[in-house]
């Protein structure tokens, strides 16, 4: 914690919209605040800034080019920190805004002690899948770029306890993220990044990397989190001999580090394999250490799960309601659920926009489905997100359900969506947004309908979360005095007349510098 | 039934189903073409 009269960001408000409140985090490469978002009434948000002593051209295109792999990633996966918006304040230096996590890192967890193995199979887990959307990259101008994170540690990894979900760990930090395909610049292909007692033999020596250079330093961390200690130890903390320990010095077997710790021998061979000197020794692949982190989590238990009802993986048998464009097999989290999706057969191929709840294994949401031309979808990925619900208790309940999205080039693509709140499903929606306050807006392009390509996820603010769940009994208690459209058309012209209001904040959002 | 009806239907239809369409008249979407294409809305089948 620090003293806010010694730090002049405080109070101050970035873009119209993020105001700091508190600083949170120092680090090398910037500090970290605490925020609210004004525009959504108060939602916290975290704010990454560069260090002013590292604000040269090239750092600020790597950094722009962090918040540029966190947004896209923080899409596809929970495992990710999500990056929610980018841009420069006053003095041109330059921010990129987050989820706010309340949660702590490995590194700090691993000063109580080691994890026990039921807890750790569930961090390796979500680190792994977390890591494995980077492998797989992101699209950006219609290419593939997969991208490797270069600096796995304990204290690139957050924990978190959510609601709904218990224990979540996520990656973040991709400040040294490599996108593969980067043309490195003239003189700069043996430059070192990373951390030495992390890195892999192939990045001390600044060779070029892949994948498998995250895996040899995952497998560095899973060791450390089992065992509180370090398989490898350099003599100097200096370059030349962290090079000769991990090119040379074998990993201390897990009998000599803790000799009380008992290990299923599939997991120290896993964990044994990944610290392998040759990349081609590791495993190959994410997905191939996900196989056998999962069988064993489904052997030794999942570990510390704080919110009640949920159940170790594969062991809950849940009542889920059936939908046929919701994927057969039930799948663990809302976010599976979203990319598993298909379209309705009962919604025609046409720019419309419809709600829809999501029923996973451990979790529900509401969420929104809209199709748009896949242009337009790959362009409005980085706009501004935006969303307010109004509520009309007469002649008939009816919730308007406002989402826009936006940008100063494109214009707003406003979302609406009418509630009528007699209906159980539309009561059913209101209750998934004031429980879980967020929703995913899935996007499903006309020109290949079948699969939704992108997600993206809206917060709620806390006193819209309330409003909710004061309209739904207010709703359940009102009569009708006329049918649903009357309040309908109630709200659209209500609608039209916020629509310039929203636009002015939307506008009054400075759009900083585009992150491409 | 000319474009403007068979819109103002299909609208309507698509409200009942909590979906909204982005297009607010016509001549911004190609209703028959729709219809041909993907007769899946029922009250569009008829028409169709």
């Amino acid at each position: 914690m620090s003293d806010p009269s010694r730090d002049t960001n405080i109070g101050q408000v970035l873009m119209n919209r993020y105001q700091l409140t508190e600083l949170i985090g120092k680090g090398s490469m910037g500090r970290v605040y605490r925020a609210e978002d004004i525009l959504l009434g108060g939602v916290p948000v975290a704010v990454k800034f560069l260090s002013q002593t590292l604000l040269n051209d090239r750092m600020k295109t790597r950094f722009a080019q962090e918040a540029r792999a966190g947004a896209l990633l923080g899409q596809k996966s929970m495992h990710v920190v999500r990056v929610l918006d980018y841009g420069m304040n006053n003095e041109e230096i330059p921010f990129y805004v987050m989820e706010f996590l309340q949660g702590e890192n490995l590194s700090d967890l691993l000063l109580e002690e080691p994890l026990p193995l039921s807890r750790f199979l569930r961090i390796a887990r979500h680190i792994c899948l977390g890591l494995q959307v980077a492998h797989e990259g992101i699209v950006i101008e219609g290419q593939k770029c997969p991208i490797i994170h270069r600096d796995i540690k304990p204290s690139n990894v957050l924990v978190i306890q959510d609601n709904t979900l218990g224990e979540l760990a996520k990656v973040l930090d991709f400040g040294i993220a490599k996108f593969l395909g980067d043309v490195p610049e003239k003189g700069q292909t043996s430059s070192f990044m990373g951390t030495l007692a992390y890195c892999s033999p192939e990045q001390i020596e600044g060779r070029e990397l892949d994948h498998r250079s995250d895996i040899y330093s995952l497998g560095i961390t899973m060791y450390e989190l089992l065992t509180g200690k370090m398989p490898i130890q350099a003599e100097t903390h200096s370059i030349g001999s962290w090079f000769k320990a991990h090119h040379f010095q074998k990993p201390v077997p897990f009998s000599v580090a803790s000799p009380e710790l008992r290990l299923p021998p599939a997991l120290e061979e896993l964990i044994m394999a990944c610290m392998a000197k040759s990349p081609a020794d590791r495993p190959q692949s994410m997905a191939e250490i996900i196989q056998v982190l999962t069988a064993l989590e489904e052997q030794f238990g999942s570990g510390r799960v704080t919110q009640p009802g949920i159940d170790p993986i594969g062991t809950m048998t849940s009542q889920l309601p059936a939908h046929p464009s919701q994927p057969p097999v039930a799948l663990a989290t809302v976010e599976e659920v979203c990319w598993q999706s298909v379209w309705p057969a009962d919604k025609p191929v046409a720019e419309i926009v419809f709600p829809m709840p999501l029923y996973a294994q451990r979790e529900s949401a509401a969420s929104l489905w809209v199709m748009l031309p896949r242009a337009e979808i790959d362009r409005r990925m980085l706009n501004i997100r935006y969303n307010q619900f109004l509520f009309t208790t007469s002649p008939h309940p009816m919730i308007l359900w406002i989402t826009a999205i936006y940008d100063p080039k494109q214009g707003p693509r406003w979302l609406p969506c009418y509630l009528d709140m007699k209906l159980p499903r539309n009561q059913e929606l209101c209750t998934l947004l004031a429980d879980t306050g967020y929703y995913p807006l899935l996007f499903f392009p006309l020109e290949d309908p079948q699969h939704c390509t992108n997600v993206r996820t809206f917060a709620i603010a806390p006193f819209q979360r309330q409003l909710l769940r004061d309209w739904l009994q207010t709703s359940k208690s009102l009569p009708s005095s006329a049918p649903a459209t009357v309040s309908r058309n109630l709200l659209k012209a209500e609608f039209e007349k916020y629509k310039p209001q929203i636009l002015a904040k939307l506008e009054n959002v400075k759009m900083a510098t585009v992150i491409d | 039934m000319d474009d403007s009806e068979l819109f103002a239907v299909f609208v309507a239809d698509l409200e009942q189903r909590n979906a909204c369409l982005f297009a607010t008249s016509p001549a911004d979407f190609p209703l028959r073409q729709l219809c041909q294409i993907r007769p899946v809305i029922p009250i569009l089948a008829k028409f169709s």
